[in-house]
C-alpha cells in the first residue's frame, strides 16, 4: 500500500519526534494492531502487552522507516515480531473470567448467549493459539487481516509456497480440532 | 478432491468468522504512553521537538524585549532597559539549558500524555484542563518540579507545579496557591490574560 500525503506527512511529524502526530499513527492502526496479537496469543492481557511492544518498538525506531516503502508492511514486521519474540505467560484462567465479565455487562442480549457466543469465538483463539508459531501467524494474517499469499510472504519473510503449505498444513490441524463447531450442511453454528 | 475442497472451505468459514478484526481496548493508549514516557531513548525523541519550541519561546521573548524597548519612551527608558534585561536573561538561561540538556522537557498538546509524562518524570500527578497546551519540562535541582506551558492567546503562559511544602520553585510568578498537596505557582507575560487561567487553575 502506499502512503498518501496526509500519512507521509504524519510520518514524517512523528520521526521528527511530534508525539501528536504519534498519537495519530496509534488511533490509526491500533485496531489492526491488537488485533493480530489477540488472535495469535488467543488472551487478552497477552495482546495489550504484545500491542503496547510494537507501538514503544514503533515509536522508537520510526526514524529508522524510509517513506519509499510500505508503512504497513513495515508495521505489520513489527508486530509479527513481537507476536514471535512474545513469550506464553500462564493465564489460563484470565480469558473466561474476562469474557464472563463481558458477557454479564452486555445489555443487549442475554448474559447466556454472550457468554456462548463468546465461548466459540474463544475456543477458535485457543485452537488457534495452539498451532506452531510459523503456522498461527499465517493464519492470523490471512484471516484477521486478509493479505494475501504474497503479501504475507513478503511479512514473514519467506516464499508464498511456503505460506501455502503452511496454511494448508494449519486448516488439517483446525479441520479436527474445530470439529464440534461444525454442523451438517458444512456451516458453523 | 472435491471433499479436501469442501473440508478447507468450511475451515476457513470459521476462521474467517471468529478471527475478525476486534477494537482495541480503550486503555491501551494510556499504556503506550506512559511506558513511553518512562523510557529514555523515546524521551529524547520528543525532546528534539520540545527543543526547538523552547529555543522559538526564548526567542519571542527577547525579541518582545527588544520591540518594548524600541517603542519605550524616554523618560522610562532606564526602567525598560532593566525590564528587558530581565528577559533577555530568562532567553539565554533558557537556551544555556537547552545546551547543557539539564532539563527534560515535552512537547504536546494532549493533556493526558502530559500528564502521564510529568507523572512519570516528577512523581507529581498534575490534573491538566484541556486549553492551548504546549508541553511541559522538568525542574530540576535542590527542589524538583514541573513546569506546564500554555498559550493563551498571543501570550505564553507557564504553571509551575512542586509538591507542597517544599521551596517554590515558581520565580516571578504572579499567583501562587496549594492544591492536592501540590504548590502551583502561574506566571503569564502578559499579567491581563491571566484573569482567563485563573478560571482554570485556581481551585483546581
Amino acid at each position: 500500500m502506499v502512503l498518501d500525503a496526509n500519512d507521509r506527512e504524519v510520518i514524517e511529524a512523528c520521526q521528527r519526534g511530534d508525539y501528536d502526530a504519534f498519537r495519530l499513527l496509534f488511533e490509526a492502526h491500533q485496531d489492526r494492531v491488537y488485533s493480530i496479537a489477540l488472535r495469535y496469543s488467543g488472551d487478552r492481557a497477552e495482546a495489550m502487552d504484545i500491542a503496547q511492544d510494537t507501538f514503544l518498538k514503533l515509536l522508537s525506531s520510526i526514524r529508522d522507516f524510509r517513506a519509499d516503502s510500505s508503512f504497513e508492511s513495515w508495521l505489520y514486521r513489527i508486530v509479527v515480531n513481537r507476536c514471535l519474540d512474545h513469550k506464553r505467560r500462564g493465564r489460563r484462567w484470565a480469558p473466561f473470567l474476562e469474557g464472563l465479565l463481558e458477557a454479564l455487562s452486555a445489555p443487549a442480549e442475554s448474559a447466556l448467549s454472550g457468554l456462548i457466543r463468546d465461548e466459540k469465538e474463544q475456543s477458535v483463539q485457543e485452537i488457534v493459539a495452539k498451532l506452531c508459531p510459523e503456522q498461527r501467524i499465517v493464519v492470523v494474517l490471512r484471516y484477521t487481516e486478509e493479505l494475501s499469499y504474497e503479501q504475507i510472504a513478503e511479512i514473514v519473510g519467506c516464499s508464498a509456497g511456503t505460506v501455502a503449505s503452511r496454511l494448508s498444513r494449519a486448516h488439517k490441524v483446525l479441520e479436527r480440532r474445530l470439529s464440534h463447531l461444525r454442523v451438517r450442511g458444512g456451516r458453523d453454528a | 478432491m472435491l471433499r479436501a475442497e469442501t473440508e478447507a472451505g468450511w475451515v476457513e468459514g470459521v476462521l474467517e468468522q471468529r478471527l475478525c478484526r476486534v477494537a482495541a481496548p480503550g486503555e491501551l493508549w494510556e499504556r503506550v504512553q506512559s511506558s513511553a514516557a518512562r523510557r529514555p531513548g523515546v524521551r529524547s525523541s520528543a525532546q528534539d521537538a520540545a527543543a526547538s519550541w523552547w529555543r522559538t519561546t526564548s526567542a519571542a521573548a527577547a525579541f518582545r524585549g527588544a520591540r518594548f524597548l524600541e517603542s519605550a519612551n524616554a523618560a522610562r527608558r532606564s526602567a525598560c532597559v532593566t525590564a528587558c534585561a530581565a528577559i533577555l536573561v530568562v532567553a539565554a538561561v533558557g537556551l544555556f539549558h537547552l545546551k547543557s540538556g539539564s532539563a527534560a522537557q515535552f512537547r504536546s498538546a494532549d493533556p493526558g500524555a502530559v500528564r502521564a509524562w510529568v507523572l512519570a518524570n516528577t512523581g507529581l500527578d498534575v490534573p491538566l484542563h484541556s486549553g492551548q497546551l504546549v508541553g511541559a519540562s522538568v525542574i530540576r535541582g535542590r527542589v524538583r518540579g514541573a513546569e506546564i506551558a500554555y498559550r493563551i492567546g498571543k501570550h505564553d503562559a507557564t504553571v509551575t507545579v512542586s509538591h507542597a511544602g517544599s521551596a517554590s520553585v515558581a520565580r516571578g510568578a504572579l499567583v501562587s496557591w496549594v492544591a492536592h498537596g501540590q504548590t502551583y505557582s502561574l506566571a503569564c507575560d502578559s499579567p491581563a490574560d491571566l484573569r482567563g487561567c485563573l478560571l482554570c487553575h485556581v481551585g483546581s
